[in-house]
């Protein structure tokens, strides 16, 4: 396609239905009516375009569903859901204190409740427990989402078997708790000298969770650290992703 | 490789066994209190698993798919996209080609090494990376089956949606669409139990008994077990150990001899399977140290000994290292402490 069909067909797709529609194919301007005529390869643009918007008006129409619209208004009001709410604070007119309220103050009923002076002193202040929620729903809402979802949850009774189930467990526990307390002290001052032995030997091993094997473990490292048949291995099992992964902007 | 007729007649009485005289924990048990208005599979669904389990085997077929890979790699997130074309002639015989890389994009020098690559490789792909039942009567004691109502159309084929986990332990699962008509799984979603996608393949394309005439089957040998008992085993020249522990559920699937061309040596490679999880052991022998820079001997002589490196990519660990003088390698969708259980377990 030469440089001038690119141009008529930009205006020729350009011209909105309204204005092809009054006017025609004068409407595009006479050069350009020209060219439609004369050249093979654009001749055929009008009737494209026509059967075009013929199969684009035989199409089903299909209504959005339900909550798009919701989800439309949620995405443009959700900016100005803020000043709205300043908006509407600061439209509210303070309630008037009550005149019997004002009575029992100047009456000395402040003298007799240390608290309500506070809070007069102090001006006044959201419960402490409202700060804290506040402040954690500041700091992490899907923490406080989850929370208050679990809280919507129906507490499950446990079923029989697992009160039977603990009644067994205990039940070597009562008869221990049934046996002279002299005894018990016995015993247990007994294993204590049994195990203490075990447990100053064992001080000297460092607590890791590789204690159990016959060797160390070394976690992390890169891929490249791998032996070739490990390497191998894994590019096959992910299907060629770790040749593909580009790092240092380098393909593998 | 090709499951004969009378053995998986065996399969299906034994899976039939496994699902009335389980420990009641067995898939199979109907049950209409499950998320997402799905049902455990009952019985009735056991001719689609079988179907499935000799689908890519049984089916003639050509398509396009696209293969998605969500995994960390050295702790950075990645993403791979590539289209790959898929064919099997129904008995057996199979190949995948590389069509295209979507993600990254990749010059035209840098997608012919990868198609070269993967050529290569095109029967692991197709025998180890795809979603399979590899083992039915194993995949019904280790795996539960959810079935959905409705069907879902994938590559314009009408298919039922099953939901596939671990019934123990199960840190993903699988979302397949299959073609009840023949069992071939379209769709397979893999996913983290936070639905967090990890992969997927998809066809795209797919034509049922397709003329092969322009296509170049992957050549296939078959499996020649291994006798672990043989002392001389396979020309392997030292002493050869086998894992004593085994994830729950895993049974021996495959042995065989690898050769490492850069050195010269060979390993044993045991494969394990539950069904459908693979998880890889190589005993590599004693290390030679003194070999040449940037061979395998070399990349182990990076490691002190008795010391194992454990990689996670993704869902995939590895561990691998010398210990007592032996090279030994585990690979597997396992937690860590499985394969370094597993690994120590095989050392003399």
């Amino acid at each position: 396609m030469s440089v001038h069909c690119q141009q008529v067909r930009e205006a020729f797709f350009g011209l909105g239905e309204t204005d092809r529609a009054h006017t025609g194919l004068d409407g595009l301007g006479e050069p350009v009516a020209r060219h439609l005529r004369e050249c093979p390869a654009c001749s055929s643009l009008p009737r494209r375009l026509e059967a075009q918007r013929d199969l684009l008006e035989k199409l089903d129409l299909r209504s959005a569903p339900a909550e798009l619209e919701g989800r439309v208004v949620a995405v443009f009001e959700t900016g100005h859901r803020q000043d709205r709410a300043v908006e509407a604070l600061q439209a509210l007119t303070p309630p008037e204190v009550p005149g019997e309220l004002t009575a029992r103050l100047e009456a000395g009923a402040v003298a007799e409740r240390p608290a309500l002076a506070r809070w007069i002193a102090d001006g006044p202040r959201a419960p402490l427990v409202l700060e804290r929620l506040v402040a954690e729903e500041v700091d992490d809402p899907a923490r406080t989402r989850t929370r208050r979802a679990m809280e919507l949850l129906d507490r499950r009774a446990a079923p029989g078997a697992l009160d039977r189930r603990i009644a067994r467990l205990l039940r070597p526990l009562a008869r221990w708790q049934r046996m002279p307390r002299p005894l018990v002290g016995a015993a247990a001052a007994l294993l204590v000298l049994l195990v203490l032995p075990v447990l100053r030997r064992d001080r000297g091993e460092p607590a890791s969770p590789t204690h159990a094997y016959s060797f160390r473990v070394v976690r992390g490292g890169s891929i490249r650290d791998l032996d070739p048949q490990a390497r191998r291995l894994l590019e096959g099992v992910t299907g060629g992703a770790l040749l593909l992964n580009r790092g240092n902007g380098e393909p593998r | 490789m090709n499951r004969s007729r009378s053995t998986l007649a065996v399969a299906i009485v034994a899976s039939l066994g496994l699902a009335s005289c389980g420990d009641g924990q067995t898939s199979f048990e109907v049950n209409n209190d499950v998320s997402k208005g799905g049902t455990y599979a009952s019985t009735t669904q056991l001719p689609l698993l079988q179907a499935m389990a000799e689908a890519p085997f049984t089916v003639s077929y050509c398509g396009e798919r696209r293969v998605e890979q969500h995994l960390d790699v050295d702790g950075v997130p990645s993403v791979t996209i590539q289209r790959e074309g898929v064919c099997a002639d129904g008995s057996g015989a199979f190949s995948v080609r590389l069509l295209d890389s979507i993600q990254p994009i990749l010059g035209p020098t840098e997608l012919q090494m990868l198609q070269a690559l993967q050529s290569a490789r095109a029967g692991f792909l197709y025998l180890e990376r795809d979603f399979r039942i590899r083992d039915l009567p194993l995949f019904l004691q280790n795996y539960a089956v959810v079935t959905f109502p409705g069907a879902v159309d994938v590559a314009g084929r009408s298919c039922v949606e099953l939901e596939v986990q671990r019934q123990e332990g199960a840190d993903r699962r699988y979302l397949l669409a299959v073609d009840p008509a023949n069992g071939l799984v379209l769709r397979s979603r893999e996913e983290d139990l936070n639905g967090q996608l990890i992969s997927l393949v998809e066809f795209e394309l797919l034509q049922l008994d397709p003329d092969f005439t322009d296509v170049e089957f992957h050549p296939t040998t078959p499996d020649q077990p291994l006798d672990l008992e043989d002392p001389d085993l396979a020309g392997i020249h030292f002493e050869f150990g086998t894992p004593r522990f085994l994830p729950e559920g895993f049974q021996l699937r495959t042995t065989e001899v690898v050769d490492d061309a850069s050195d010269s040596s060979r390993w044993v490679k045991l494969a394990y399977g539950d069904g459908v999880e693979q998880l890889f052991f190589l005993h590599g022998g004693p290390l030679q140290r003194g070999g040449m820079a940037g061979n395998t001997n070399a990349r182990f002589q990076d490691f002190d000994q008795d010391v194992v490196r454990v990689l996670r990519v993704g869902p995939w660990s590895v561990a691998q290292g010398e210990v007592g003088g032996q090279r030994v390698i585990t690979v597997g969708k396992r937690a860590e402490h499985e394969l370094l259980l597993m690994l120590e377990s095989a050392l003399p």
